[in-house]
């Protein structure tokens, strides 16, 4: 099947039997056979499937895209691989391909939505790392590839989503702490999730969540906090409750920020931000 | 004229070994002694030592509290991850951790990225001859990476420590059949392991041989279809230059493909066999010139070093045979390279492995049933080599100075001492 789908190292793959291939799958909805079955596949036969679905979800006739039609109607193909992720058999091999599956928007889509999405939230406190940081991955992935749908769905679901966001800022594990304030970072700063920053950024308990991570025992996430707390006071219109929480602490912030991570001294950005934060600060 | 090192008489460049002999004399000819003080040697011979057999399929549960540390074996990875000895409280037995620094590898660009690659890659490959892991699980601000013990470390600690004129030639030829069993796997599924070398072999006592060192491994799928060729120049390669092939390093349109791995090991072979690398003496400019002129490395021995010096030698008749006292050869090599011979099979597999043309090279499948693997009886490898081992010691570990519950709990309650006042929300 691979040859037929990727060609193999002398031949370039045939149109016709791809498609009739293509057919087949449909028709017996190999798909679904296939994620059911991925704990006795071995890591060979998973490369295989993995290039049989990059090739699959890839096809296109014209404006139609038949895989992801399909995919979009059998909805549980996806829903088994997210699972796929409880079990630590298969948690790796399900990753691969749900993350190929979700490089396309319709299929995100289906993912991105409550109440499933709040899985990656259980899955994320799972001590396993190598499963975890593939969860993370997907969680970003989701988070940030389809811009649009993105910040729909955190428009949205604002309030369940920070809810249980802030649980990963303050996870115990601490890669998993640090990427999420990275990550959150990355969001806040994202051009077309501009409503949600500016929600954000105007509830004072979000500040004061991301002041106390300034104060973290890891320095790697100070730094990663450093760079949400600008957003906050770099806002040109900020919410009365925001400045009185900046102006309560105001000596302390700028001590802190006085002395925060003197070292990185060949930052040159990161040191005009300090800058400006301390001007800003000091208008208060 | 006597030679104190096998490399100062190979001046003439096509054998890859350039410089004056004045300058290789200065060079260590073995490695310095480690400092005896706080070197502990695995107690391999303990009636309490005991490992997990590394194909065992095992779930140790990814809790920091299970494992006891013993010692550091070594840094890696230029000190941002090291590998211990510890002990898995629950069954008693012995196995390895390593402990990466992630903040650290953070920093650098792609660092974590490419650390879990390495663990799913090391997952998804299930062959008797890649190391597996165990778990991997953070603690604090480290990844902790369960990984079986292999007591006699990498092939290279083998040479540094015990061997530093090199392998036998039938210790060798049982390795490397198992690393190219393992690289055969991996070609199959589309890999390019990229940084194949004596450090990246490692060894069990009981003789198992185990590839590691994925971290720089790159498939040549892309978008379903397989490559031809891949251009990809690896990342952090410095410690790598010396084993890879001249395709890799040229960066040319042609890119390179599996067979590089075929040149790196030929490399290794060599590294293997003469105990020191291959065009480890050069400059990496000097190296790459050497590389793309097509000059091949070779094995030292009476043959090769009779070629180059443009004289016979009278040593010919004597073979390395090894001490033939016990019932197999040697693990260890005659130390004079004028006075041993590889087979002619070991030369030719050197020669079949450097050849300038990647598509001159055979491809792993076809190596494994080169004439210089006749010696090799796959039934026997493991009890061959494990016999082989028992003569040598296995790897020494630093034991950890204090690991004293009594240290930990100061420094946390020092770590959670708050020296500046709370925040003022209310």
């Amino acid at each position: 099947m691979r040859v037929i789908l990727c060609g193999s190292r002398d031949q370039e793959p045939q149109a016709e039997q791809m498609s009739t291939l293509a057919q087949e799958f449909y028709h017996f909805n190999l798909f679904l056979q296939v994620v059911n079955n991925l704990r006795i596949l071995d890591s060979e036969a998973v490369e295989d499937v993995l290039e049989i679905f990059k090739s699959l979800l890839k096809r296109a006739i014209g404006p139609r895209t038949p895989t992801l039609d399909y995919i979009s109607n059998k909805t549980e193909v996806l829903f088994i691989l997210l699972k796929g992720y409880e079990n630590h058999e298969v948690a790796l091999k399900s990753g691969l391909l749900l993350r190929e599956c979700i490089r396309y928007e319709p299929l995100a889509k289906i993912i991105l939505k409550p109440p499933q999405f709040y899985d990656f939230f259980t899955y994320l406190e799972m001590p396993t790392h190598e499963i975890v940081s593939d969860v993370f991955s997907t969680f970003k992935d989701l988070l940030t590839r389809h811009k649009a749908l993105c910040s729909c769905f955190l428009e949205e679901n604002y309030q369940q989503f920070f809810s249980r966001y802030k649980g990963l800022m303050d996870s115990s594990n601490g890669f998993i702490k640090k990427q999420s304030v990275k990550l959150l970072g990355e969001l806040l700063l994202n051009r077309h999730n501009f409503v949600m920053m500016t929600r954000y950024i105007n509830n004072p308990e979000n500040l004061k969540l991301v002041m106390n991570l300034l104060r973290d025992k890891d320095d790697e996430v100070q730094f990663e906090a450093f760079h949400v707390f600008k957003i906050f006071v770099a806002n040109p219109n900020k919410a009365q409750a925001i400045f009185d929480v900046l102006e309560k602490d105001k000596n302390k912030l700028l001590d802190l920020i006085n002395q925060f991570h003197t070292h990185r001294t060949e930052d040159e950005q990161f040191n005009d931000e300090k800058n400006y934060l301390i001007a800003q600060i000091q208008e208060l | 004229m006597v030679f104190k090192n096998p490399c100062c008489c190979l001046k003439k460049s096509r054998i890859g070994y350039t410089g004056s002999s004045e300058e290789l004399d200065s060079l260590p000819t073995s490695p310095k002694p480690p400092e005896e003080q706080n070197i502990t040697v695995l107690p391999v011979d303990d009636p309490n030592f005991m490992t997990f057999s590394v194909m065992e399929v095992l779930d140790l549960n990814p809790n920091p509290n299970d494992y006891q540390f013993l010692g550091v074996i070594c840094q890696v990875y230029d000190g941002s991850a090291s590998i211990h000895v510890a002990r898995h409280i629950p069954s008693g037995r012995y196995i390895s951790i390593r402990k990466v620094d992630l903040d650290m590898l953070d920093r650098e660009e792609s660092g974590l990225s490419s650390l879990h690659r390495e663990l799913s890659l090391m997952r998804l490959m299930q062959h008797d001859h890649i190391l597996p892991y165990y778990c991997a699980f953070v603690a604090g601000r480290e990844l902790w990476v369960v990984l079986p013990l292999m007591e006699q470390g990498s092939a290279r600690d083998l040479l540094d420590k015990h061997f530093p004129d090199g392998l036998g030639e039938t210790a060798i030829a049982l390795i490397l059949h198992d690393v190219l069993l393992a690289l055969d796997y991996m070609h199959n599924m589309g890999y390019i392991h990229r940084s194949v070398k004596a450090s990246h072999i490692f060894l069990s006592r009981s003789g198992g041989v185990y590839l590691s060192g994925f971290r720089t491994a790159i498939t040549m799928i892309k978008d379903g279809q397989k490559l031809r060729a891949i251009h990809d120049f690896p990342a952090d390669t410095v410690q790598n230059l010396h084993w890879l092939a001249p395709e890799t390093l040229e960066q040319n349109l042609l890119g390179y493909d599996t067979k590089s791995d075929i040149y790196s090991l030929g490399i290794a072979a060599c590294e293997l066999a003469n105990g020191c690398i291959p065009f480890s003496d050069m400059v990496p400019m000097k190296m790459l010139l050497e590389k793309i002129n097509s000059t091949t490395p070779k094995l030292l021995d009476s043959v090769t070093l009779g070629e180059s010096e443009g004289e016979t030698t009278d040593s010919q008749t004597r073979r390395d045979s090894g001490l033939g006292e016990s019932s197999y050869p040697s693990l260890g090599n005659e130390p004079n390279p004028y006075n041993r011979q590889f087979s002619l099979e070991f030369h030719d597999f050197i020669e079949v492995c450097l050849r300038h043309d990647p598509s001159e090279r055979p491809s792993a499948a076809e190596l494994l049933e080169h004439d210089f693997f006749k010696q090799v009886s796959t039934k026997t490898t493991q009890e061959v080599l494990c016999s082989m081992f028992q003569s040598v010691k296995p790897v020494s570990y630093t034991p950890c100075q204090s690991s004293s519950k009594d240290v930990d709990d100061s420094v946390k309650t020092l770590e959670n001492l708050q020296l500046t006042d709370e925040w003022e929300f209310d």
